[in-house]
């Protein structure tokens, strides 16, 4: 640390920034320079007064005045005579105002979310009811016949329960839980 | 409300809560009050002042976003606020020592000049001796001036004080030095002296 240095190690020298050895480095500086010693103990005397100002409170009433302001901007959005109710529920439970207002913030996009699924469900819903109607179909003319109804199954050649040479012996179709159709053998 | 940081007030506040608000008013009115008043050196004004900067809180409360803090926001409006009613004043009328300075044994601004010959002491009450050195702060060039208040006397940090003014550590700290020894030789020069050696 040179002597043209010392002013710029002032602040970080009564801040307590300097390493021990830069420390050591610009008491020695003050200790051969007079100068230097002044300027420091001057700095040192007047941070010492600033730092004792007496911090000014705001006038009585500022709030009250504040508040009136904002009632000509946003009409009732303080309403004074919930103000300190809404202050203590914050004070008592603060964690209860983050979490509503986790909702508050988020409850869009939870519609959203919602919707969605309501959608896919009604969606997949009316797929399996289809389903459902369309073997129900199956099942009568089957049953009455014992014979497979063109008009609903085109073609039957390939499906294994479907065998011709069932066709005389009354089946009927129900769904199974996987959702493929079994044969369900009546006695005769 | 003490559990409560700053940035989650604004937010809270952001997302309709008056309680919020009028927390961080409490919070806040007495330093930013206190911060302006050093600046404008008027009761009515610094309290207008304040009270216009906690407005523009109010309706521009979605321009605030992190990471910045709460403070260094609001400061950062109450400043600007300040030094446009403060160059409002300068060109009005001129403000300075000589204009305002009378001879020892007369009024400085509401204040008893103190025989030069005496340095600013214990005995001396608080309030005559924060309104001596508030009087010098004012005097001050506007770069100096507002570095000191905010470190001297809101006791903001230097990263802060870089942040509201835009200009790098090292400019904040150069600009504390200075204008401290500004301070100090003005007061001097006035015939206030600080226990010197």
């Amino acid at each position: 640390m040179k002597v043209n240095d010392f002013d710029r190690y002032i602040l970080s020298y009564l801040d307590g920034d300097l390493s021990s050895s830069e420390a050591e480095d610009f008491e020695k500086i003050m200790e051969d320079n007079p100068e230097c010693k002044e300027k420091f103990i001057n700095h040192q005397n007047i941070a010492k007064e600033l730092s004792n100002i007496e911090n000014l409170h705001a006038p009585e009433g500022f709030s009250n005045r504040l508040y009136t302001k904002i009632d000509e901007i946003s009409p009732g959005f303080i309403d004074r005579n919930r103000l300190n109710k809404k202050i203590d529920s914050l004070h008592s439970n603060p964690n209860k105002s983050m979490e509503n207002s986790f909702f508050q913030y988020n409850y869009m996009s939870i519609i959203r979310i919602a919707a969605g699924l309501a959608i896919v469900v009604f969606s997949v819903s009316i797929f399996f009811n289809s389903n459902n109607m369309s073997n129900s179909d199956s099942n009568r003319s089957l049953s009455a016949t014992g014979r497979i109804n063109g008009s609903d199954m085109a073609d039957n050649s390939e499906d294994p329960k479907l065998d011709s040479n069932n066709v005389d012996i009354p089946l009927e179709y129900e769904n199974s839980p996987e959702g493929s159709f079994k044969q369900v053998k009546h006695k005769e | 409300m003490d559990q409560l940081s700053d940035e989650q007030l604004i937010k809270l506040f952001q997302d309709g809560n008056e309680g919020a608000y009028v927390q961080l008013v409490n919070n806040y009115k007495d330093r930013l009050y206190n911060f302006l008043y050093g600046i404008i050196r008027d009761v009515a004004s610094a309290e207008d002042l304040a009270q216009e900067t906690f407005l523009k809180v109010f309706t521009h409360k979605d321009s605030y976003k992190g990471p910045y803090k709460f403070s260094t926001w609001m400061y950062t409006i109450g400043k600007n606020l300040a030094f446009t009613e403060l160059r409002k004043i300068k060109r009005r009328k001129t403000r300075s020592f000589s204009d305002i300075e009378k001879t020892k044994g007369e009024d400085w601004g509401g204040m008893q000049i103190p025989d030069p010959t005496d340095p600013i002491d214990d005995e001396m009450s608080n309030e005559e001796k924060s309104r001596i050195i508030q009087k010098g702060i004012c005097q001050l060039p506007e770069d100096f001036m507002i570095v000191i208040i905010f470190r001297d006397i809101q006791e903001l940090s230097y990263e802060d004080i870089s942040t509201i003014l835009e200009v790098p550590i090292g400019t904040v700290k150069s600009r504390i030095n200075r204008g401290r020894e500004k301070l100090r030789q003005l007061l001097k020069e006035k015939g206030i002296y600080l226990n010197e050696s």
